[in-house]
Parts: C-alpha cells; sequence; structure tokens
C-alpha cells in the first residue's frame, strides 16, 4: 500500500471503478496485514529481548539457524526478509500518521462546523453546564483590584449622563417630610453663628424703613411734656418764620439775599 | 455691627433713625443761626423769669422783716438802685449758669436756641459771664443780629459765640 492510497482514499474509490479495482483493494489489505504483522513480531522480539536472553543458551543456536541458515546466501535468509518487512512497514506507520494528520487538519474543521451547525450549543452550554459553580470560582475581587476605576471614570461623558436624568422624578420619590423629621434642628441652630447673621443684616436700615411708615417721630412728639407740645413747636416755628421774614426785609433794605443762605452750626 | 446685653447699639441711633421730636418743616432749621425775633422773644422771657425771680426775693426778704419784727411789719421799701443792681446779678448769675451747664436759658428753651462759644462747643464759665455781663449792660447789642449776615450779636461778635435753632434736648460737649 502506497501513502497517497491513504491519504486520498478517493482516487483509490475512483480506481475501483475500473476491473482491478477488487484485487487491488485486497492486495493493498493482505500487504499492509503482512507488514504490520512483521512489524509487531520485530516489535515483539525485541520486547522479549530478555526473555531470549535467559532462553539463548538453548534456543539461540537453534533460531541463529533457521533464521540464517548457512547454505542460503544472506539476501534470502529469513531474518533478512522479516527486516525488510519491519522497515517497510515502519515507513508505511509514518506515512499513515502523516496522512492522519493532514486529513485531521483540512477535514476536522469542516466537520467541527457541520456538528455546531446540527448543536444549539446556547442550550447545551445552559443545560450541560453549572454557570453558578463556574460564577463562584471566578474572583471577582482580583479582577476588581486589576482594573483602573479612575481612568474608566475619567473616560465617562458625565455631563451626558447627568443630562439623562430626570431630577424631577427623583425628587418626587425623595420623602422630603421623613428626612426633615430626622433632621436636629436644635443642634443645627446651635451652631448657627447670629452674630455673624446680624452683622450682614442691615439693621439700622430697616429700622430707618420701620420708624418713617409708623411716624414714630409724630408718635414721640404726642407723648413728650409740655415743652415740646405743640404750643411751644407753633410758638417756635411763628418765630423762625418771623427770623426769615425780618432777615428777607432786612437784607432786602441792605440789598443782600435773605437768610436763606446762612452756614448750618454743628452743636457739638 | 454688634449689640451687647443692656447697651445701645450706637449714640446717634436714634437721630439716624429720624427718631427725633422736631417736626419735618423746623429739621431744615436746626443747627442753623437764630434770627432776631426768636432771639428777642427769648430775651423777654428771660426778663420774665428775672422778674420772678426778683419779685420772688422781694417777697422773700419781705417775710424774714415780717418774722424778725411782726409788729413793725409792712413791705420794705427798696432803692431803685438796689433793684436795678439785684436784678442785673440775677440776670448775671442765671444767664451764665444756663448757659454754662444747659447752654440755654428758659426763653432759649421756650424758644428753641442754644447758645454756643468758640468752635460751637458749651462755654465755659468765664466766658458765659462775660457774656451775661455785656448781655446785661448792652442789651441794645441784641439788635447786631438783625443786621449780622451771620446773624451774630455785639456779644457773639466780640467773644466768637453764636446762637443757633436746637430743638432738640441735650447737652453740648464742653469748649
Amino acid at each position: 500500500m502506497r501513502s497517497d492510497e491513504l491519504v486520498l482514499p478517493a482516487r483509490a474509490t475512483d480506481r475501483s471503478a475500473d476491473g482491478h479495482a477488487g484485487d487491488g483493494t485486497v492486495a493493498l489489505v493482505a500487504n499492509v496485514l503482512v507488514e504490520v504483522v512483521a512489524t509487531v513480531a520485530v516489535s515483539t522480539a525485541r520486547g522479549a529481548r530478555p526473555l531470549v536472553r535467559a532462553v539463548s543458551p538453548i534456543a539461540g543456536p537453534v533460531a541463529g539457524v533457521v533464521l540464517r541458515p548457512p547454505w542460503i546466501d544472506r539476501r534470502f535468509w529469513p531474518e533478512t526478509q522479516l527486516r525488510r518487512y519491519a522497515e517497510r512497514g515502519r515507513a508505511r506507520g509514518m506515512a499513515v500518521q502523516r496522512s492522519a494528520a493532514q486529513l485531521g487538519s483540512a477535514g476536522i474543521p469542516a466537520l467541527v462546523n457541520a456538528v455546531l451547525d446540527q448543536i444549539d450549543l446556547t442550550r447545551l452550554v445552559l443545560e450541560r453546564v453549572d454557570l453558578d459553580a463556574v460564577v463562584a470560582s471566578v474572583d471577582i475581587e482580583r479582577i476588581v483590584a486589576t482594573l483602573d476605576i479612575d481612568a474608566i471614570a475619567a473616560r465617562l461623558d458625565l455631563d451626558a449622563v447627568a443630562a439623562r436624568i430626570d431630577v424631577g422624578a427623583v425628587v418626587d420619590r425623595v420623602d422630603i417630610p421623613a428626612i426633615v423629621d430626622r433632621v436636629d434642628i436644635d443642634a443645627v441652630a446651635a451652631r448657627v453663628d447670629v452674630a455673624a447673621v446680624v452683622d450682614r443684616v442691615d439693621v439700622l436700615g430697616i429700622a430707618r424703613y420701620v420708624v418713617e411708615a409708623l411716624d414714630v417721630a409724630g408718635i414721640v412728639r404726642e407723648s413728650t411734656g409740655v415743652l415740646a407740645s405743640e404750643t411751644v413747636s407753633g410758638v417756635r416755628m411763628r418765630a423762625v418764620d418771623a427770623d426769615e421774614r425780618v432777615g428777607r426785609i432786612i437784607g432786602r433794605l441792605l440789598g443782600r439775599s435773605g437768610g436763606q443762605g446762612l452756614p448750618t452750626v454743628e452743636p457739638q | 455691627m454688634t449689640v451687647q446685653n443692656g447697651d445701645s447699639p450706637h449714640p446717634d441711633a436714634n437721630t439716624d433713625l429720624g427718631l427725633t421730636s422736631v417736626p419735618k418743616a423746623a429739621r431744615a432749621f436746626q443747627t442753623r443761626p437764630a434770627g432776631i425775633v426768636s432771639r428777642l422773644l427769648a430775651a423777654v422771657a428771660n426778663f420774665g423769669v428775672i422778674v420772678v425771680l426778683g419779685g420772688a426775693t422781694y417777697l422773700g426778704f419781705a417775710g424774714a422783716v415780717f418774722l424778725w419784727s411782726p409788729r413793725n411789719a409792712h413791705f420794705p421799701h427798696v432803692p431803685r438802685a438796689v433793684i436795678l443792681a439785684t436784678a442785673a446779678i440775677l440776670l448775671i448769675l442765671y444767664l451764665s449758669a444756663a448757659w454754662t451747664t444747659s447752654g440755654r436759658t428758659f426763653g432759649d428753651q421756650l424758644l428753641g436756641l442754644r447758645v454756643l462759644g468758640p468752635r460751637h462747643r458749651r462755654m465755659h464759665f468765664a466766658l458765659a459771664l462775660l457774656r451775661a455781663v455785656i448781655c446785661t449792660f448792652f442789651p441794645i447789642g441784641l439788635f447786631w443780629a438783625a443786621f449780622s449776615p451771620a446773624r451774630r450779636s455785639v456779644a457773639d461778635v466780640l467773644l466768637r459765640t453764636s446762637v443757633v435753632y436746637d430743638w432738640v434736648a441735650h447737652v453740648p460737649e464742653d469748649d
């Protein structure tokens, strides 16, 4: 049997189409069997060397005469023939191995694809694989430890994420009264710097507005004594008016303007 | 602003707030030199005070005489010179005391006036006494205030004093 006959069985099939196909196949098989037997025999003989050595004092001469008859030419010794068959079988075995490897590399992918096409692999995994056990065997902590969370966060577009958040819906789900009930208002108030707050308030401006709105000056005048009464104020106002008139008259007589331009004097 | 317990926030807070007894119509005149009419009316009122004080002094003197000798009790005759001298002394003492303490007499209080010394502060007693002497013995000098552009009387010109409208009750700082 030649190596190409094993590698390309189709050729053998093609050749079997003619009339010599059946004989060739039988001869091929017989030849292979003989070679295999010879190979096995030689290998067995090699493996049996210790035994042979043990019985060699007795069987050795006999075997030597049988395998190497002295009266026959060396080319026709049985041993020579057996060695030839063994060499041929070894070569054929290697060729068979090479052919099988070539056949596998070419045919196995196609075969595997065909098998996979016939199988629902997902379902098969779900039915046959214990995914919980697989997941349980994964060391999540070690995987997380190898991640650079900062780098991942830096790549995120937080503005876009925030724009997609419905803040109103989030707030609607918050129980604000319950949160307020949990706040210790007294503790918060105790931490407030009231003096600093008052310093920032225009107390004088507020008081001035209130005084003007309520006419506190008028109330004070009404509640003061006799000298500040309406009578005294009337006398004073009449005197002031008289001063102004006299001043204007005398100023006109003297050829100057009235007392409107008199400087004010701040008593201290 | 820090408000401490029991303290007023600011001494001038009431003035800043408009808390004054001065009516709005008179606020424009405050601290301006007073005119002749107001000052003359104040002088008349002061004269009335002196008359009352003199009468009280005379009645007191008569009461003392009555207690000393009830049988010979009568209203004592007082020479005119004594009356004028007593009135002058009373007037000088009264004016100087009033100008030194509050800066105004009863007449000034009634008319809303205040007498101030140089630099517009309260006069010390010597200056007030000198001004009172001038005003007592030369009262006609008051009328110079009607012709003075700054409404200053003769005493004001000589002593650099001034009389202003001041309706608010307070005591000015010392000179």
